[in-house]
């Protein structure tokens, strides 16, 4: 990516998030303070959420060009360096989580606004975040369930799509088995978001449903450290000749 | 999703494919696998490209091929594998074939 493209995305991407944050701000009805009051936790973390997600974004987009970024990328390889002609696969991963991450900021602020125009656009409100936040009754908690299943369905796409990313390395000096590494973390992904659907979907308390979803999609964080340690302290490195990008 | 089937009901791509489970080679070293005329393992090569479950890279005189398989790819291919698919159908049209003198009209 050139300079002048690289800064007209970030300016792209900060008009994004002060026009999100200006129709999120304009939308707020005084009604919302006494609702803050009354779910002081949760509003909390919301905020937390919508505020929090494009920082996050712009230092992951960030450490992805930056020298201690690259120290990291450098370290977790291996002490091997992405050739400097490969630098735009780091930067393009990092766009894909700004982006996703702005996105959601976006949808969380979208909701917020539903939530405190509930009164004038309860139908909306109820399929957009759930009958719960419109303040309509929701006994069999299928909204939460579908939150958890599509969190699932999206870890289990994810999953499906890591083995094709090619290696940013160069043939012969790969650290690892890139291509090993890449479909064992996506095999663990895949299984982890359709057993997340499945207990979304058929375990009938919802706080258990919750609690096994929540450690069934914390399983790939933990499966994958192995995994790369396993690959980056004995893979064999990649035998084949050098590939251009 | 047709070109994805298309490739893995052949046995001999199935087979390219094992091969490159294990690491990226050359097309020279997987046509030394099979006991096939060049042009017909480029024709095979060509079909894997096509359903995007290989990737082929010119370096200099030889093309790399490196497997570019996604989960729902790899288990088909090991579904394909174990179900055999393929083989019955290769066996019946070479029985045929032999059967069959060739020229002859029925």
């Amino acid at each position: 990516m050139t300079k002048p493209k690289f800064f007209a995305f970030l300016i792209a991407l900060l008009m994004w998030t002060v026009g999100v944050a200006l129709f999120g701000f304009f939308n707020m009805p005084k009604t919302v303070l006494p609702y803050a009051e009354a779910h002081a936790p949760g509003f909390v973390f919301l905020i937390a959420d919508v505020w929090g997600l494009v920082p996050l974004g712009i230092l992951f987009f960030i450490l992805a060009l930056t020298p201690t970024g690259r120290a990291l990328q450098r370290w977790a390889s291996g002490d091997r360096e992405v050739p400097p002609d490969r630098v735009p696969w780091g930067t393009r991963v990092g766009m894909v989580a700004t982006l996703f991450m702005t996105f959601g900021q976006a949808w969380i602020t979208a909701a917020l606004v539903l939530q405190w125009h509930r009164r004038d656009l309860p139908w909306v409100a109820q399929a957009m975040r759930g009958p719960h936040w419109a303040g309509l009754p929701d006994p069999h908690h299928l909204i939460p369930r579908f939150w958890v299943a599509a969190g699932g369905l999206l870890l289990a796409w994810v999953g499906n799509s890591l083995p094709k990313l090619l290696s940013p390395f160069r043939g012969g000096q790969e650290p690892y088995d890139w291509g090993k590494m890449m479909r064992t973390c996506g095999w663990v992904m895949t299984v982890c978001g359709l057993v997340t659907v499945a207990c979304s979907l058929f375990v009938a308390d919802l706080r258990a449903a919750m609690l096994i979803s929540a450690a069934i999609l914390m399983a790939p964080a933990v499966a994958i450290l192995p995994i790369w340690a396993i690959y980056r302290l004995g893979g064999q490195p990649s035998a084949a000749p050098p590939r251009r990008l | 999703m047709n070109l994805v089937f298309k490739a893995l009901a052949d046995p001999t791509r199935r087979t390219v494919l094992q091969l490159l489970r294990r690491r990226p080679m050359t097309a020279g070293e997987i046509a030394a696998h099979f006991k096939v005329s060049k042009p017909t393992m480029s024709a095979h090569f060509a079909i894997l490209r096509e359903a995007e479950l290989i990737d082929g890279e010119k370096i200099g005189k030889t093309i790399v091929y490196r497997l570019k398989l996604s989960v729902l790819e790899d288990a088909m291919l090991s579904f394909a594998e174990a179900m055999g698919l393929g083989h019955e159908l290769g066996a019946a049209s070479s029985q045929s074939a032999s059967s069959e003198p060739l020229g002859k009209p029925s």
